[in-house]
């Protein structure tokens, strides 16, 4: 194990493991906070036809993801915000589109399968330090970002409708998230691929919301098992000769299999240590509110006979003589 | 003279090609408590959506505090309850990480939360008969509980306008409680109310005015017991007995004069 160090890019594929494996998770916690977990994916789609024109044009397939990736990120925003097409229609359009269209331009540019290869399925493997050096920056950008802007991005995941009230530029953040999940998923592009990125940003907190109840634990417990999963799936491929992306991807998977049982019996287990609410309990009697006067026949109230009494018609409810007091009926 | 809180002329609001508010007058004044009724569909979520700006009006104009509402900032003075059955979102949250949401309006760029933010939330918790749950998750709670989140992150940074949309609807009887109590504390704080609702139950009492809204117009404004009673839109209890026959409430016995 301790060999692993012994080779650079062994070095380089574990320190990219840990930049993906914290930048992806935190974004993936509001993704999924806001019922977007499949939106990663869709980046991932149009970021494929970033990189087959970048392969095209000759400029850096990253750069090239980042930007139209941040482009579709901005018109899945608006269409969700302003257009008649839904989420899930709008997502499923960058899929097709993001997919069709990265592998006619690869052809277009005289590339092989096999170097695309690369980019859908990761290649950790064979980072170059100028590699590492821009995972680093845009990992450490997206995390900023995440971590600075948590109130206001918390905000707007929890009830978007609330926080335009409250005078936020709920769509401005709207397409900063998007903006960050395209950057994140190009970022998880070169370790676990384009195709499985999207993975990275939701099985962590799919596994830390089995346990957690609060925002702030379940986003930090996602990006320590974001970390684990990706370090351990690079050891784990280098042992045992394994494709490294999909092996992180099984690994966190697997944390899930684990977890979700256990936190179905966690969950049981404290539902039924709880306190039986009392306030569920219902009154016997409903008491009317105070009040000096005294029902009677020709009080002005209208009268309403009401099974075995009689019930006086008061602010929109009734009440009933009951020995001194008046119950709402 | 002060200019009224919510002073909407001549408001329509169309949704997909559909009028769904037509040409509908409403002005709610300071201290006052108002509420909305309709049945389904008869646009009262719509008109406060427009109200508080997550609309745009088709005709008319919207202003609130005497400020035309496009220009309006001061968004700190306005709580809104939006129209939602749980305070659950795709990620646990505890009670106070939402409530805490609600002083963003406070913050004009950092929103990191500061003393003053907490001694805030743990107020509006007590306000709503929650404050030992502040750090339960919401999921936890009842569906009247998580209203009550809800309304206590509308309160948490103190407005003047509360504009709250059916948070009565399918909420228990003790929570039904709890809200009116909140309410009453809220009218003798001078806080304004505009309340979206089905059916008054313990809310009755507390309300100044009732408008009634069908097919997007307003068909009554007037006393709350009234337009419970005439238009049959009040609150439905089993009998026991044979069914009651309905009396209608004449004008020179209305509640409220024998509280005076």
């Amino acid at each position: 194990m301790l060999d692993l160090w012994q080779y650079e890019f062994m070095q380089r594929a574990l320190l990219a493991a840990v930049c993906t494996g914290l930048a992806a998770p935190a974004i993936g916690t509001y993704l999924v906070q806001r019922r977007l977990a499949l939106l990663g994916d869709g980046m991932g789609h149009i970021a494929l036809t970033g990189v087959a024109l970048g392969l095209l044009t000759g400029w850096a397939p990253l750069t090239m993801a980042v930007v139209l990736a941040a482009l579709g990120a901005v018109a899945i925003e608006l269409l969700r915000a302003y257009g008649k097409t839904s989420g899930d229609v709008a997502l499923a359009l960058l899929f097709y589109g993001g997919i069709a269209g990265g592998v006619l331009l690869t052809s277009v540019a005289g590339e092989s399968a096999a170097t695309l290869n690369t980019y859908l399925f990761g290649s950790i493997t064979t980072l170059l330090p100028s590699d590492l050096r821009d995972v680093a920056i845009l990992s450490a950008l997206v995390l900023v970002v995440a971590i600075g802007l948590s109130p206001q991005l918390f905000a707007i995941c929890q009830d978007e409708d609330q926080s335009r009230v409250s005078g936020l530029p709920a769509r401005a953040y709207g397409v900063l998230l998007a903006v960050l999940a395209a950057v994140t998923v190009t970022v998880s592009m070169r370790t676990v691929g384009l195709l499985l990125a999207s993975a990275l940003m939701v099985v962590p907190v799919a596994i830390a919301q089995q346990f957690t109840r609060s925002f702030r634990t379940t986003f930090v417990a996602a990006m320590v098992l974001g970390v684990v999963a990706s370090v351990a799936g690079v050891a784990v491929s280098f042992e045992a000769a394994t494709p490294p992306g999909p092996t992180i991807v099984l690994i966190a998977l697997g944390g899930f299999v684990v977890a979700a049982p256990l936190g179905a019996l966690l969950a049981w287990r404290r539902a039924r240590l709880a306190p039986f609410d009392a306030e569920s309990e219902a009154p016997e009697h409903d008491l009317a509110e105070q009040h000096p006067h005294e029902h009677g026949p020709g009080c002005g109230h209208p009268a309403v006979q009401h099974g075995d009494h009689v019930d006086y018609v008061h602010g929109g409810h009734r009440h009933a003589p009951h020995g001194q007091h008046y119950d709402e009926h | 003279m002060t200019s009224p809180v919510v002073d909407a002329t001549d408001v329509s609001v169309v949704l997909s090609g559909r009028p769904v508010v037509r040409r509908v007058d409403l002005r709610v004044r300071s201290g006052e408590f108002v509420t909305l009724l309709g049945a389904n569909g008869s646009g009262k979520s719509t008109l406060v959506r427009a109200i508080v700006g997550l609309l745009p009006p088709a005709t008319g104009s919207i202003e609130l505090f005497g400020t035309p509402q496009p220009q309006f900032h001061e968004w700190r003075r306005v709580g809104y309850v939006p129209q939602r059955s749980t305070a659950q979102s795709g990620v646990p949250a505890t009670v106070t990480e939402v409530v805490t949401t609600g002083r963003l309006s406070r913050h004009r760029f950092a929103g990191w939360p500061t003393r003053s933010d907490r001694a805030a939330v743990r107020e509006a918790l007590e306000l709503v008969r929650l404050p030992d749950r502040a750090r339960d998750s919401v999921a936890q709670l009842s569906g009247g509980q998580q209203q009550r989140v809800m309304i206590a992150r509308a309160l948490v940074a103190h407005p003047d306008l509360l504009v709250l949309d059916e948070p009565t609807a399918g909420v228990d009887q003790a929570s039904q409680t709890v809200l009116a109590e909140v309410f009453a504390d809220l009218g003798a704080r001078g806080t304004t109310i505009l309340l979206v609702a089905h059916e008054l139950g313990p809310l009755a009492p507390l309300v100044d005015r009732s408008v009634v809204l069908r097919d997007g117009r307003v068909v009554f404004e007037g006393d709350a017991t009234r337009a419970v009673l005439d238009l049959g839109l009040g609150e439905h209890h089993l009998h026991e007995g044979p069914v009651p026959p309905r009396v209608p409430l004449t004008g020179d016995a209305a509640w409220g004069q024998d509280r005076a």
